[in-house]
């Protein structure tokens, strides 16, 4: 299944910067909206924020993000706190819901296609750019933004794909298929055609 | 391509489809939950839908073997033999997932199983095919799981897919939910005037959606859905029931019909202010005249991301069964009711085009067309 992944970008932190701080990152970068968000979305945020204006040109815009892991430190705060006896916050329960970070980057940026947020490890690229795929050709003239989280016990990064239905005039691009590895997307000329198969 | 819903389980309040020869449609719910949401309050005591005849707690034993006899049944119910096991992929969508299971740490970085755990299990577990993941996006997570279930079979070489809606009693959704003010202290009364919230409930549903027709007398038809985020509010659909209608509306429409084709709503009906408004605004402005509806959540509480697939699976359980269930409340104070629900007396097999209905946390709304075919 092809399609064409016309920009790229990430966004990453150390997981030792606090929320404090990185809000004010991401808010002086991209002057983007950061109040109560926590890591988890402010990282995939800013992706989006880097891959550009070229993201305005669709006049149809789906969302589909993937993570191994939730926000592990809104999970973890909200079990100590479980633990503890401590009252639960409700805001801070509702921002645990996988979507959460997808409700606020669809909101910042208007995409009001189909918006998904999927929980995959082994072959997360593949899988996430198989949905990509799926979503594509229910809508020719839709784009896929695909976020795909990534984290270490050091470092969290948010990868962002611009992706688009394959047409004739693409075949001009580089042809890439079964990508393995998103770090070889940083050395990629872009646009390329990108083809996954199961 | 047509896909099909060919096999279900579901176990919930209302007992285990696969085992029970009748499941019980009561609106009481069967557990009572007593704790102090803090240090600092009184003892509260929360009503719940727990999945029957499973002693309560939130083990890892208990989640792990009552999902794997869900499974287990399906695979049994389907015939599946092991070589298209290795070609049936699984979805799998839940709000909750394994959280009553962990414990907090302090010490690593990274101290929470993978989201994907519970589908990497049974994929290993069932010798199923590599392509398995979890759909996360809140009360429509497992009917989306569907949706894309649907799509796999139509647009890949996969054969079949298993697709499971999953919820599983656990402190810090009871809690959470709580905390929102959200939990009626009585009964769920969906699409009732005086409506005083949700009340939570538990359980696990499977489907095995196929390209191949089931060989029963009455079977579903998947036609077309969608799925979109509402970006009004993290916490609730815009009231006047736009976004709802919007997603409702495509599904109709890319399934080829049209308002007047729909003969029953199975709402998502929560029973909570804004959801219920929000989805009677929405049937209002979309029908001239809303067909039947129909709601599940009196008899098994909101089970959250779950709630997609269980209900699904009980809407195919009823096809088999001359009457359907409708909650006491509805004839009792029929003067409260919003929406005329559908009388007892029709079987579910009599109502050509279902639409199922389902909203979300973080925004998202569902929904999706049911053809039934008699053979």
């Amino acid at each position: 299944m092809k399609m064409t992944l016309f920009n790229y970008a990430y966004f990453s932190h150390s997981r030792a910067l606090d929320n404090k701080s990185l809000r004010q990152q991401v808010k002086q970068k991209y002057a983007l909206g950061v109040r109560r968000l926590d890591n988890f979305t402010l990282c995939a945020l800013a992706a989006v924020a880097e891959l550009g204006t070229e993201i305005q040109a669709y006049k149809k815009l789906s969302l589909i993000s993937c993570a191994q892991y939730f926000s592990i430190e809104l999970i973890q705060q909200m079990l100590l706190d479980l633990k503890q006896n401590r009252a639960i916050r409700p805001l801070d329960f509702v921002a645990t819901v996988g979507n959460a970070a997808n409700f606020y980057i669809a909101k910042e940026f208007s995409i009001d296609g189909s918006n998904l947020f999927i929980g995959a490890d082994e072959d997360a690229l593949t899988k996430s750019l198989l949905l990509s795929s799926l979503e594509l050709n229910a809508d020719k003239e839709a784009a896929v933004i695909l976020l795909i989280w990534q984290e270490t016990e050091q470092e969290r990064f948010c990868h962002a794909l611009l992706l688009g239905d394959t047409q004739e005039q693409h075949n001009k691009y580089a042809y890439q298929p079964n990508l393995k590895y998103i770090d070889e997307l940083s050395t990629m000329d872009l646009p390329v055609v990108l083809e996954v198969n199961l | 391509m047509a896909v099909y819903i060919h096999s279900s389980v579901c176990h919930s309040a209302c007992g285990n489809s696969y085992l029970d020869q009748s499941l019980r449609f009561t609106t009481e719910p069967n557990t009572k939950l007593e704790f102090a949401t803090s240090i600092d309050e009184e003892q509260q005591n929360i009503r719940f839908f727990a999945m029957d005849q499973v002693p309560l707690d939130s083990s890892e034993a208990r989640l792990f073997n009552s999902l794997t006899t869900v499974v287990k049944q399906l695979i049994k119910s389907s015939g599946l033999k092991p070589e298209e096991l290795a070609q049936t992929a699984l979805l799998l969508g839940s709000t909750s997932l394994d959280i009553g299971t962990l414990r907090p740490s302090e010490d690593k970085a990274l101290g929470l199983p993978k989201i994907d755990r519970l589908s990497q299990y049974l994929q290993q577990k069932f010798k199923l095919h590599p392509f398995h993941l979890v759909i996360n996006t809140a009360c429509t997570a497992s009917l989306n799981a569907v949706l894309y279930g649907k799509k796999l079979l139509e647009q890949t070489n996969i054969q079949q897919v298993i697709v499971i809606g999953c919820e599983f009693y656990n402190q810090l959704t009871t809690k959470g939910f709580h905390s929102l003010d959200l939990l009626s202290s009585e009964q769920l009364l969906a699409f009732h005037e005086n409506r005083q919230g949700l009340i939570l409930g538990e359980g696990i549903g499977a489907l095995l959606l196929t390209k191949t027709q089931p060989q029963q007398k009455n079977y579903y038809r998947l036609m077309e859905g969608d799925s979109a985020c509402d970006t009004s509010s993290l916490t609730m659909t815009a009231e006047d029931g736009s976004h709802i209608n919007t997603v409702m509306s495509q599904a109709i429409k890319k399934s080829g019909l049209n308002a007047n084709n729909i003969d029953l709503v199975k709402v998502h009906g929560t029973a909570t202010y804004n959801n219920d408004i929000a989805e009677y605004n929405a049937l209002i402005s979309y029908f001239n005249s809303p067909p039947p509806i129909m709601a599940l959540k009196p008899f098994i509480g909101h089970t959250l991301g779950a709630c997609g697939v269980i209900e699904l699976a009980l809407l195919d359980y009823l096809l088999a069964k001359p009457t359907i269930p409708v909650a006491d409340y509805i004839s009792e104070q029929a003067q409260s009711i919003m929406l005329p629900f559908a009388s007892a007396d029709h079987a579910m097999s009599s109502f050509a085009h279902v639409l199922v209905n389902h909203c979300g946390f973080g925004g998202n709304n569902a929904a999706l067309v049911l053809e039934t075919v008699q053979s």
